[in-house]
């Protein structure tokens, strides 16, 4: 070892201890800072989802946790708020119960120049998910990854660090609040109202638009839903400042069979020398017609 | 990596994320500064503060880079401003108090030295102060050559210089304490 490195080691192994007590009194200051910041900025942190909607991606967990926050939304609230101004809020948490299934087709890009993004997500029952992001498979539950799969290499691999917060964002379903998100885009001005319904932009009778501009980003939100159904079914989020642009599909299915949401079953067959990576990434899952997504007879 | 998704719990007004960033960095911040101003309670004073202030922004903070990077600045920072306040006060006898010993430990000691660190803390004393902050952030602060030059308002390579030159002080400064 040479003598920098010598003394390198030395000076970062020179050791400090702490005292306990000390530690609990910073860490309640600090948790007392924290908290007062809260309540002191309450129209702030009203604002702090549409913030997140236009800026996360700047701290990299952006583009996913916009489109995820986004379809969480829309699926959750938007589809019974659709259904007409005598529905209540009882009423749309039954609804929102009652889909049993969802899956999102999402396409991002972080700027005017990125290439996009995909990103698949099935959501089930029970905070159940799946989602398949460039090669690998992620599976979660109630917020958390339980293991995430490394498909070309066939090996149990670090969760992709978007789709672990992805999870996490699912899991906090209080910040799905469509109340909460309104309040947000208009500043805290707006309570309980809906974003607004654009006829210029719907070219169908089946087919309606809500628009949503944020009050404090140049940032703006679409949604697509389904005039008699009542059910979303695309959105996009864009924001003219920089090009940052999100497009989701979403679509609706009966239940895809519990063990497609299985990670245990999945490793299982992840070591099958017979497995394409195509059969791999679908393992176990439905396709709309209720026929698995890659059959193994297909014609390779 | 972990990190983002800390700051973004924060933000997200998850208050339980503030213990884990406070464990994380603690003893290295502790450590920058207790070299910086060779004074346990100074060290202790700014590291608390800036641990509560960044309690206080994190729901809105934004990382834009290494959040170790970013603390280590703010009490490099804050170390800066407790020293010219200690020389207005004419307080320069900062060789004065040690930091609290493993025997000594009191309720209200929060910085614990090894014998080790002890024996660095006054090695580092005895540098000159643009060396012992170039060497403490690199090594405390994990913070890059350029980064330091950055915020030295100073060239990469002069902090490299310094970096090199401290290194060789305390090499001489700890002869005997380091094997050979």
């Amino acid at each position: 070892m040479k003598a920098q490195d010598k003394i390198e080691t030395f000076v970062r192994n020179a050791a400090i201890d702490t005292g306990t007590a000390v530690n609990e009194r910073v860490l309640g200051r600090m948790r007392e800072a924290y908290e007062q910041a809260g309540s002191r900025a309450s129209v702030s942190r009203d604002l702090g989802v549409w913030r997140r909607l236009v800026e996360y991606r700047l701290v990299r967990l952006g583009a996913a946790a916009v489109v995820l926050l986004a379809v969480a939304i829309v699926v959750s609230q938007f589809g019974a708020m659709l259904a007409g101004s005598s529905v209540a809020w009882a009423e749309v948490t039954q609804r929102f119960q009652s889909v049993p299934f969802f899956y999102a087709s999402i396409y991002m890009k972080r700027d005017a120049l990125a290439q996009p993004q995909h990103f698949e997500l099935w959501m089930g029952r029970g905070g159940r998910a799946r989602m398949h992001v460039g090669e690998q498979v992620i599976f979660g539950q109630t917020g958390r990854v339980t293991r995430a799969f490394d498909i070309r290499q066939r090996r149990e691999a670090e969760a992709n660090r978007t789709a672990t917060d992805i999870l996490a964002i699912l899991a906090t379903p209080d910040e799905f609040s469509l109340e909460t998100v309104i309040r947000s885009i208009s500043g805290g001005k707006l309570v309980d109202i809906t974003p607004a319904m654009n006829t210029q932009a719907g070219i169908a009778e089946d087919l309606v638009v809500f628009d949503a501009q944020s009050a404090v980003s140049p940032g703006w939100m679409r949604v697509y839903a389904l005039r008699e159904s009542k059910l979303p079914v695309g959105l996009r989020i864009w924001d003219p400042a920089e090009g940052f642009m999100v497009d989701a599909l979403i679509t609706y299915a009966k239940e895809q069979p519990a063990i497609s949401f299985d990670p245990e079953a999945f490793a299982a067959r992840l070591r099958d020398p017979t497995g394409t990576e195509a059969g791999l990434v679908y393992l176990f899952l439905k396709d709309p017609g209720g026929r698995d997504m890659t059959r193994e007879d297909l014609p390779r | 990596m972990e990190d983002g998704r800390l700051v973004w719990r924060l933000n997200c007004g998850d208050a339980t994320a503030l213990a884990r960033v406070y464990e994380k960095y603690r003893d290295d911040l502790l450590r920058l500064a207790g070299s910086m101003l060779n004074d346990r309670a100074a060290a202790e004073d700014v590291v608390q503060d800036v641990f509560v202030r960044f309690a206080g922004a994190a729901r809105t903070f934004r990382l834009t880079g290494s959040l170790k990077g970013y603390l280590a600045t703010c009490v490099a920072n804050a170390a800066r401003n407790s020293l010219k306040a200690a020389r207005r006060r004419e307080t320069a006898g900062l060789d004065g108090e040690s930091a609290c010993s493993p025997e000594a430990q009191s309720p209200e000691c929060w910085l614990i030295a090894s014998e080790q660190f002890d024996r660095v803390r006054a090695a580092m004393g005895e540098l000159p102060p643009e060396q012992c902050e170039v060497v403490t952030l690199h090594l405390y602060g994990e913070m890059s050559f350029r980064q330091i030059a950055e915020w030295q308002k100073t060239s990469i390579k002069t902090v490299q210089s310094r970096y090199r030159y401290g290194l060789e002080k305390l090499r001489s400064l700890l002869k005997g304490e380091v094997a050979e």
